[in-house]
């Protein structure tokens, strides 16, 4: 019989040390930024309904989802996204809140993926919707903090790029495809499929009508600067479709005022999730990376899947993705804390808690060691890269050995604990 | 700058994208003398080649190892991956099909029938657009043996010229769609190497438009 009990699911991972401690130092940063801009803090259950994530025009497909039941036989998932479940819990518990509503997370994400593709299975998010508000003014919010919040993690070389799903819907608006045709007409403009999707195009042109055949031709290539929009304005007369490139101008004009502009390009090709998204949506890439580090939109229609209708907007940074660009980047080594050791006499107990208690509010790394032999806790310290080892000997008197050059003095606890204090 | 990094399949592939390449104005002089060397550099025009398998080139592309790949779209087919497909090359041309003893008959009793293949994904995706119930099983290799030996009632393949079907007795009961050798991106480098992968991408689309006219 095959035993696991060694190892890991495909796709799961240990975070040990170092890494954990950088992880949750992101998680951190990034909570203190949302609660601090205002931003209410909410924890949702790891286990949800299926039927939270199921719905005709929502885009996690069941094979991705990690299913089983409860003891009624009803079926659970564990979450494959943060957005529903807030959707719903505004829809419910917030129905009666003051909107605009404000709400921040952090939480893991489960997907199944295929095997041996080097992806993982539990991902870690950390995002923010503002519930309630149509304004452009929201979409720049989320848009700004979200540059903000990959400025203030150190990531370096990156770039969002917005697009707006309401373009797409515009120039299809007087089409008639059937819903395969529609589908192939959309996979063929969001995978950049040029060739293609001129021959397509050219196939169906007698049903397409002129109107907006050289705008969906041209849908691919629509992606760069800000000068997109204005190569956007000149191929299209549809109204839907030009309001939303005004939104698009409205939203960069926003973060182009803080000096946030250099961070934003344009890709109206991006269609991706066009069911769930109603308004802008965005993308952020790093140059170290080859998947996305962030992604978020308006979707104006999903809370009233849970019978409250609610405009909102909002985006989650991927934390594993930012822990590789920054490992990439080579900045995740910070000056580590120094660290010390304590080694006693069992006699001596009762103020040692309190002598590591003002050694650890100096900043500085304290451990107490479990050896009863001084060579042996040396030892130990040694392989641990402690800088230091303390002693303490009878009356308040102690004894400092530097580990690596087992240089030693003897001071006063009171005296150790003031030269610490002068650094 | 970094380089741009270009998986080729290797093979039968290979030398096309390499006449390509060198049409373009790309120094494929490495390439074309590899010996054991892995990556291959046009130093002058920053960019690097590896050639994989072609089921490797995807995953190189898929995260962003390589950046650019050319592949045949058998391959995209077969693997439910995301990256940009931006050219269609125009060679490598062949189709699927579904293929089978000239006995065979698509609509004989309610008997599941059996189909081999080397691309179960394709097949079955085939198969579940007609509302065909059928059971595939997944071969490495000479496909055509299937129905012969009878392991399978049919086979979904990739067909050529129809030579090899012919010589087992094999006969095409229907067309799936053509197939033809596809440049990919990757997503995130299509947008942090903008400049220079639209460039390349303009020059190798003006290659293809062209090497297509003068060969009708």
């Amino acid at each position: 019989m095959n035993n696991w009990k060694r190892h890991i699911p495909e796709g799961s991972r240990d975070i040990l040390f170092e890494d954990c401690n950088n992880k949750i130092k992101i998680i951190d940063l990034l909570r203190k930024l949302n609660i601090d801009a205002g931003y209410l803090e909410v924890l949702s259950p790891t286990l949800e309904f299926y039927d939270v994530f199921q719905g005709d025009d929502v885009s996690i497909e069941q094979e991705k989802m990690y299913k089983l039941f409860d003891n009624a036989g009803r079926i659970l998932v564990l979450r494959p996204d943060m957005t529903m479940p807030i959707a719903r819990i505004t829809a419910t518990k917030l129905r009666d809140s003051t909107f605009p509503l404000r709400i921040c997370y952090s939480g893991n994400i489960f997907r199944i993926n295929e095997n041996w593709n080097g992806k993982v299975s539990e991902m870690t998010q950390s995002g923010i919707e503002i519930i309630g508000s149509e304004s452009p003014k929201a979409d720049a919010e989320v848009i700004i903090t979200a540059i903000q919040a990959l400025i203030a993690i150190g990531v370096q070389k990156f770039e969002l790029e917005i697009g707006q799903a309401e373009f797409f819907k515009g120039l299809i608006e007087d089409i008639e495809l059937t819903e395969v045709e529609m589908e192939k007409l959309r996979g063929l403009v969001e995978s950049k499929n040029f060739g293609t999707l001129r021959e397509f195009i050219q196939e169906k042109e007698e049903r397409l009508g002129i109107k907006n055949v050289e705008a969906l031709k041209k849908l691919p290539e629509l992606f760069g600067g800000i000068e997109i929009l204005a190569k956007a304005r000149m191929l299209t007369q549809n109204e839907r479709a030009l309001s939303a490139i005004n939104t698009i101008e409205k939203i960069y004009q926003r973060i182009e005022s803080v000096g946030l502009g250099e961070y934003i390009s344009i890709d109206l090709g991006m269609v991706q999730h066009i069911d769930y998204y109603t308004g802008i949506t965005f993308r952020g890439y790093s140059s170290e990376v080859g998947t996305t580090i962030i992604s978020g939109g308006r979707y104006d229609n999903l809370i009233s899947k849970f019978g409250a209708s609610m405009p909102a907007v909002g985006f989650a940074i991927d934390v594993d993705n930012i822990l590789s660009v920054l490992e990439k980047q080579g900045n995740s080594n910070e000056k580590e804390n120094e660290k010390v050791i304590i080694h006693y006499e069992d006699s001596l107990v009762g103020s040692v808690y309190q002598f590591a208690t003002s050694i650890r509010a100096k900043g500085i790394t304290c451990e107490l060691s479990l050896f009863e032999e001084k060579e042996k806790a040396l030892i130990y310290a040694e392989q641990k890269k402690i800088n230091k080892m303390i002693c303490i000997l009878e009356d308040e008197k102690i004894e400092i050995i530097d580990i690596k050059n087992k240089n030693s003095f003897k001071t006063s606890t009171e005296e150790f604990i003031r030269s610490l204090g002068e650094l | 700058m970094k380089a741009i990094r270009i998986a080729l399949t290797k093979g039968r592939l290979e030398k096309y994208a390499i006449s390509m390449f060198e049409g373009i104005g790309i120094d494929c002089t490495e390439l074309k003398n590899k010996g054991r060397k892995l990556i291959l550099k046009d130093e002058k025009n920053n960019i690097e080649f590896v050639l994989v398998k072609s089921t490797d080139v995807l995953t190189y592309v898929e995260h962003g190892a390589a950046d650019i790949g050319i592949v045949g779209k058998d391959t995209l087919m077969e693997q439910n991956k995301e990256f940009y497909e931006v050219v269609d090359l125009k060679v490598g041309k062949c189709m699927f099909a579904v293929a089978a003893l000239p006995s065979f008959k698509s609509y004989d009793g309610y008997n599941r029938k059996k189909i081999a293949t080397k691309y179960p994904a394709v097949a079955k995706e085939y198969f579940k657009k007609n509302n065909e119930d059928v059971e595939i099983i997944k071969l490495d290799g000479s496909v055509e043996l299937a129905p012969i030996l009878g392991l399978s009632d049919a086979i979904v393949d990739l067909v050529e010229t129809g030579d090899t079907l012919k010589e087992n007795g094999l006969i095409i009961i229907e067309k799936i769609c053509d197939i033809s050798a596809r440049m990919i991106v990757n997503r995130a480098s299509m947008k942090m190497k903008k400049e220079n992968i639209s460039i390349l991408i303009q020059k190798v689309q003006k290659y293809v438009d062209e090497n297509e006219v003068t060969s009708l």
